[in-house]
């Protein structure tokens, strides 16, 4: 059997060839221990480090890195994410739209460019407000994992991105305080921003699923 | 042909059915199996088992658990309720194609 080093070598080889992911890792590291185990007990001739060399050989970096990268599209399921966009939360979200809009039929002119302003300012606040919240919460392991990794994230701050560019845009231009924002315009952006914050919820909610599966699969590596 | 393009759609099945017989298995344990059942013929990579097997947990056919063996920990894999049913129709499909093959390599004389 080989010895705690001995797998940490293994484990330090993979993770400097760019084998990041501990839950990918970690069966790796397994799959060449036992092949090394099992070579080292046919041969008892050959030490370690010339096993390990051979096994080196046998494992090329472009195919882990490659397997590794598949293993990553996998972890990711967009159908889990959405099953979290249930009947109630559509229902809420129909509200918070309906609510946002109504001013259309109040306010005119340029008064509704300055509701866009705090409607912008608002929705940015909430959403970093909840990323915030929820990772003062769920604290990162110790070591990276794919089942946990947080790619899709940058895509949910694309719509807010989007109405600020077009804020930005129209303020830059001079334009903004000119003339009153097209109705059609406040009321695309609103549910952009709308939809962009309940589809922020359902993404916590499936992050918060894989953040509990990961501390019930790899509990050592949540402890502090 | 290729052996390795011949076995490719065949190793979900091959991987159910070992999973099915054995309880629960790890990846070094499958190669293993198949090369010992099959005498050498077949030889899985690790390239084509790991992303099949993290595929089929994604998709709910595999549970995983996971156990310390020595110095390190080990991933387990066995079937679930789903992935008993999925069995049987991967090795149906299988086996059908199998016998598609033999009528084809040896049809019978027509008489």
């Amino acid at each position: 059997m080989l010895t705690k080093g001995q797998i940490q070598q293994i484990d330090t080889y993979l993770e400097s060839i760019g084998i990041e992911y501990f839950d990918f890792r970690h069966e790796l590291t397994d799959h060449v221990a036992e092949e090394l185990e099992r070579n080292l007990q046919l041969r008892k001739s050959v030490d370690f480090d010339a096993a390990f060399e051979a096994a080196k050989a046998h494992y090329p970096t472009k195919d882990l890195i490659e397997q590794q990268f598949i293993a990553k599209l996998d972890a990711y399921n967009p159908l889990k994410e959405w099953k979290y966009f249930n009947g109630k939360r559509i229902l809420n979200s129909i509200a918070v739209y309906t609510a946002a809009i109504l001013p259309t039929f109040l306010i005119s002119g340029k008064n509704l460019n300055f509701l866009l302003i705090i409607y912008v300012f608002f929705s940015v606040v909430e959403s970093l407000r909840m990323i915030f919240s929820f990772r003062a919460k769920y604290k990162l392991p110790g070591k990276k994992l794919i089942i946990y990794s947080r790619e899709t994230l940058l895509s949910l701050l694309a719509p807010f991105l989007i109405s600020v560019f077009y804020l930005g845009k129209s303020m830059i231009n001079g334009k903004f305080f000119d003339k009153p924002v097209p109705i059609i315009d406040f009321m695309i952006l609103v549910f952009i921003m709308v939809f962009a914050i309940f589809a922020l919820q359902t993404h916590l909610d499936y992050e918060k699923e894989r953040y509990l599966n990961a501390k019930r699969r790899y509990p050592f590596l949540f402890e502090s | 042909m290729n052996k390795k393009v011949l076995y490719k759609g065949c190793l979900e099945p091959i991987l159910l059915k070992l999973l099915h017989e054995n309880g629960r298995m790890y990846g070094y344990e499958i190669t293993r199996k198949v090369k010992e059942l099959t005498a050498g013929e077949l030889n899985i990579t690790e390239g084509a088992l790991y992303p099949l097997l993290h595929r089929l947990e994604a998709d709910g056919v595999l549970e995983a658990e996971m156990e310390n063996i020595g110095n390190r920990v080990r991933k387990y894999y066995s079937l679930t309720q789903n992935g008993r049913k999925e069995k049987v129709k991967a090795v149906s499909e299988l086996e059908n194609f199998a016998q598609t093959l033999q009528l084809l390599l040896n049809p019978k004389p027509s008489f």
